[in-house]
């Protein structure tokens, strides 16, 4: 159209203006600050590359990393995965619609350290409820945040509490298509699982792709569950915990914002395979 | 293929002719167990905001039948809760608009036009979503401080605006890259510059997104602790959740206490999600500019 | 601020307009939403001569026990001096928030005329940066003042370089609570010596009840009580720059001593402070390392009358007494630079100081928050028997010792406190973890 790089110049530049002074400065600024050895905010020192190297030879970076990963496995399977068959479900049945949609979200509600709150009360060995039950069928106590279960534990409310957020996305997306496909898959007799697979997935390919890629980058990004529940110990330690402890808690913020870096870096690079993997034409319709 | 002009009406029409089968009542299951797990931990918060802290530890799951209002009168006791709540309305309800709208103009650009670099601005904005909170915060707040904003309604709601920015034009401009063509067609035919074409036609016609984005973005502004706790802590300006974790985190270990902050922060959010998602739902359902 | 909120409303101005222009929208109420420019412009108010208005930051907010005692010592001062504002500022201590905002308000010019902070390695930063006065000089000009601190209070509070920069309220004391209902119950004796402490250990665990609540990630009261009773006062206050004291090692291998006997909750290393707390609190455990704050938290009266303080007791090959304690004036209040070189705010930050330290108020915020006053002559009272039981302790103590935390650099201490877990279950020996943590604290001291 004519005239339109007015247009795409006028209708960006707010939200250049927004990101570039309130996250890209502050993030060169953190760039800046991991080429010197920091004690607390007074000092730096330039080191050059010595906090990357470190970052290269940290055996906790790596298994935060490791922990990460995993928890990012579940997220994606079992987060995007109950999200979406709510949701083709939900878009099938003709009553309670509403309420299920209303119902769905309220774990995003609340916040993620209420919720870890509630699973130290539910994981506690002492006085927990899970060894309660146990303990009255008569079984011995599990301690259920031990080395080999504390991450799977801390798994299980980090999935909960956000399907409903992916599931209202999709919901979102599937009240878009347009309902004269499903009207032609009917005559052709497609209908239940086939139908979803067939149609309803490949139409709203895109917003499944923008639902993995904030799966992704929100699970880089996960604390309170792990800061809460298990204080980052047992092999619970992930990156967010990690780039916390080192930024605040040892108030070291040249290499905390190492780490932070090396959080984006990963992040882009996981993105951009699922990206890849994920490859599909856009349906336009 | 058209645009589709569809409503309620048709939906219903079309659906209530399958008939009840073994599939949906599986699907009923499965839903309603969902929902339970939604459910009861909101009532256990409450039911558990009425208890002193050693019941909540040691019997958590029995009912309050004698509620203990302590709770309660600590927390209102200390402090001003309605000013609280008037600071969070104020600063989550700018962010949401400021994001919506610059946020909505951005996605319409990345997502209707063909422009060079655009590849490029996507990728930086999936990167974007990964910067996290601890690496900026420091800068931030010297700029705030430079700019005397700290403490004051700007100083929570530009860097919260700059914070969801980049969600809200990715989730938003998914959507409208899957408007009919036609429809923008129409609308340069009939005159619209692309100013008028946002306003009149993408804008109405994404309510669906714009809605979602509205919730998404208020929640995490309003349950935003670390920032609000940095860059508005005073009495004057500090929003709800600022208030509630400074009630907790003295006394960290009073389950009953954090209970009942819970229950304070969360309990008008979904009042007005419940009274807004019937909206929501018409948004849904209309799906597109009608007529 | 004006004028950058000026050119963001003027933005929403011409987008609102431009929306108008364009016909019908649902848009228009972007501008009716908006906030109310800043109802507040703190301290830039061009008031007449004389009108001074200070602001003091502290922790002593939200449900801080002595919050109305300190919001009342203020308005005391303001009704004595009507001049003069003061804005009560505060946060809660709780979160690595507040030291974030501390050093980043010092640091960017944003500096509060008083502030109520640690004293220690995690002041040395401002400190050393010179953002805050050494009070020696005004202290020794003015000696009712001084003479009101007792001594011992004052010296705690005294930075390396050999001045006082913050002058001290109210002080603290850790030590090792015990139930003693839970000791007689179980024929044990208090554990005032190793042997007995491990024979307790070794009974209680065995009966299923927690011998020691105590965390292995929020370890701080574990490390500083075990290598104190290891090392001695001279060998814990020496850190780790000058080279690791061997004793230091025997402190490490006496938490994996204990542990062996079964000393930790099953959970030690999962759960927080608050939780360990908790545990005692509820009469599920005979011990817990704790600082004299955490008896506010104990509500059982089961739990609380039944509980004495005693010192952690001396380990054999160690070299502590058995009688020293950690404790001291962990905090005090600061004169930012700024308020001390402008001439008109000067006096009245000087005239509030000497006020808020006054042995009246001292003592009204003490009897508020149960901390050894910092004044002299004021008599020590606590308001339970335990308390009365911990100041005893500290009077007859060899020794009060500051603790570990303000001897090392942060990221040190954050290595000590993971050496924990790992030594105790024997996936690290102590020299390793010490190791680590020294070379930590030499890479700090580049």
């Amino acid at each position: 159209m004519k005239g339109d790089r007015k247009y795409i110049w006028m209708f960006l530049f707010p939200s250049a203006a927004f990101l570039t002074i309130f996250l890209y400065y502050p993030f060169f600024k953190s760039l800046y600050f991991s080429f010197y050895r920091t004690k607390g905010f007074f000092d730096k020192k330039f080191i050059g590359w010595d906090n990357y190297e470190r970052l290269f030879s940290d055996k906790m970076l790596g298994q935060a990393t490791l922990h990460t990963l995993e928890i990012m496995l579940y997220v994606i399977v079992f987060q995007v995965g109950i999200a979406l068959v709510l949701a083709v479900m939900v878009d099938n049945i003709t009553k309670l619609k509403g309420f299920f949609r209303s119902v769905f979200f309220f774990p995003v509600v609340i916040s993620g350290t209420a919720i870890s709150l509630l699973f130290v009360l539910f994981y506690n060995y002492n006085f927990g409820l899970l060894n309660n039950l146990l303990t009255s069928l008569g079984f011995e106590k599990v301690l259920w945040l031990s080395e080999s279960n504390a991450l799977k534990a801390i798994a299980v409310p980090t999935v909960w509490h956000y399907v409903g957020f992916y599931f209202v996305l999709f919901v979102t997306a599937m009240s878009k298509i347009p309902e004269d496909y499903y009207d032609a898959a009917k005559i052709e007799g497609i209908t239940g699982f086939k139908k979803m697979v067939k149609l309803t997935i490949p139409l709203i390919m895109s917003d499944i792709k923008v639902v993995i890629t904030l799966a992704i980058t929100g699970t880089l990004k996960v604390f309170d569950f792990v800061w809460v529940i298990s204080r980052a110990q047992n092999g619970t330690e992930v990156l967010g915990t990690y780039m916390y402890k080192k930024a605040m808690v040892d108030q070291n913020f040249g290499y905390g914002s190492t780490v932070a870096i090396y959080m984006v870096v990963l992040g882009v690079v996981i993105a951009l395979l699922a990206n890849r993997l994920l490859k599909s034409d856009e349906i336009t319709y | 293929m058209q645009p589709a002009i569809s409503n309620g009406q048709q939906i219903r029409y079309s659906k209530t002719k399958k008939r009840f089968s073994l599939g949906t009542a599986f699907m009923y299951i499965v839903l309603t167990a969902w929902s339970l797990t939604t459910i009861y931990p909101l009532f256990w918060i409450f039911n558990n905001s009425f208890k002193e802290s050693r019941d909540v530890m040691n019997k958590s799951f029995s009912l309050a039948w004698d509620p203990v209002l302590t709770n309660y009168t600590t927390a209102f006791d200390r402090i001003n809760i309605g000013k609280s709540y008037l600071n969070s309305i104020i600063m989550s309800g700018s962010t949401v608009i400021f994001v919506l709208l610059f946020g909505g103009l951005a996605a319409y650009v990345l997502s209707r036009f063909n422009f060079r670099g655009k590849r490029v601005i996507y990728s930086i904005l999936y990167a974007t979503l990964l910067v996290p909170a601890f690496a900026t915060v420091v800068p931030v707040y010297e700029l705030l401080i430079k700019t005397s904003l700290v403490n004051t309604y700007w100083g929570l709601i530009l860097p919260q605006t700059a914070g969801n920015l980049t969600f809200a034009i990715l989730v938003i401009a998914g959507y409208m890259s899957t408007i009919a063509k036609e429809l923008e067609e129409a609308a340069f035919i009939d005159g619209c510059n692309r100013w008028q074409m946002f306003m009149k036609i993408f804008m109405p016609v994404s309510r669906p997104v714009f809605a979602s984005v509205t919730i998404f973005v208020f929640l995490w502004s309003y349950n935003d602790l670390f920032s609000a706790l940095i860059f508005v802590s005073k009495e004057s300006v500090r929003p709800i959740v600022a208030l509630l974790s400074e009630i907790s985190s003295q006394y960290g270990t009073d389950f009953g206490l954090m209970a009942t902050a819970v229950t304070l922060t969360v309990l008008p959010i979904l009042l007005i999600y419940l009274f807004i998602s019937k909206f929501i739902e018409q948004g849904l359902t209309e799906g597109a500019v009608k007529g | 601020m004006k004028k950058s909120s000026f050119i963001l409303m003027s933005m929403l101005l011409v987008f609102t307009m431009f929306v108008a222009g364009c016909g019908k929208s649902e848009n228009n109420n972007a501008s009716g939403e908006t906030p109310k420019t800043e109802t507040e412009t703190p301290k830039e108010s061009e008031a007449p001569k004389k009108d001074v208005s200070l602001r003091v930051f502290s922790t002593f907010g939200g449900t801080d026990t002595a919050r109305e005692a300190f919001q009342a010592a203020l308005d005391e001062f303001t009704s004595k001096n009507p001049n003069i504002k003061v804005e009560n500022d505060t946060m809660s201590a709780n979160d690595d928030g507040f030291r974030t905002k501390v050093n980043t308000d010092m640091t960017s010019g944003n500096e509060p005329d008083l502030l109520f902070y640690f004293v220690g390695a995690d002041a040395k930063g401002f400190v050393d940066a010179g953002k805050v006065v050494p009070l020696n000089d005004i202290l020794d000009s003015d000696s009712t003042w001084k003479s009101g601190f007792s001594p011992a209070a004052l010296e705690n509070v005294r930075q390396k370089d050999g001045n006082i920069y913050a002058v001290p309220l109210t002080g603290f004391y850790e030590g090792l609570f015990v139930n003693k209902k839970i000791f007689e119950d179980n024929k044990l004796e208090l554990p005032t010596d190793w042997d007995k402490m491990k024979t307790a250990v070794q009974t209680l665990s065995k009966k299923g009840i927690i011998p020691l609540a105590a965390p292995f990630d929020q370890s701080h009261y574990v490390i500083e009580h075990f290598i104190l009773s290891a090392a001695g006062s001279k060998g814990h206050n020496s850190g780790l720059a000058d080279g690791i004291d061997p004793n230091w090692e025997k402190g490490y291998a006496a938490m994996k001593e204990l542990y062996d006997l079964g000393a930790f909750p099953k959970d030690a290393a999962t759960i927080d402070l608050g939780m360990a707390s908790n545990y005692y609190g509820e009469g599920k455990a005979a011990m817990i390392l704790e600082g004299s704050w955490a008896m506010g938290n104990w509500k059982d009266p089961a739990v609380l009358d039944n509980t004495t303080v005693i010192p952690f007791p001396a380990m054999p090959g160690g070299v502590g007494t058995g009688k020293d304690v950690i404790g001291g004036f962990g905090s005090g209040f600061y004169l930012s630079k700024s308020t001390f070189d402008n001439a008109d705010k000067k006096d009245a930050a000087i005239a509030l100081l000497k006020h808020m330290t006054s042995p009246a108020v001292i003592e009204k915020i003490a009897l508020a928050n149960g901390g050894t006053p910092a004044a002299a002559g004021v008599e020590i009272k606590g308001k339970t028997q335990t308390a009365t039981e911990g100041f005893a302790m500290v009077a007859n103590a060899d020794s009060v010792n500051n603790p570990i935390d303000t001897m090392v650099a942060p990221e040190t201490f954050s290595t000590l406190r993971a050496g924990v877990q790992a030594v105790v279950t024997g996936k690290k020996t102590p020299a390793d973890v010490l190791k680590e943590a020294k070379d930590i604290e030499d890479a700090n001291k580049k």
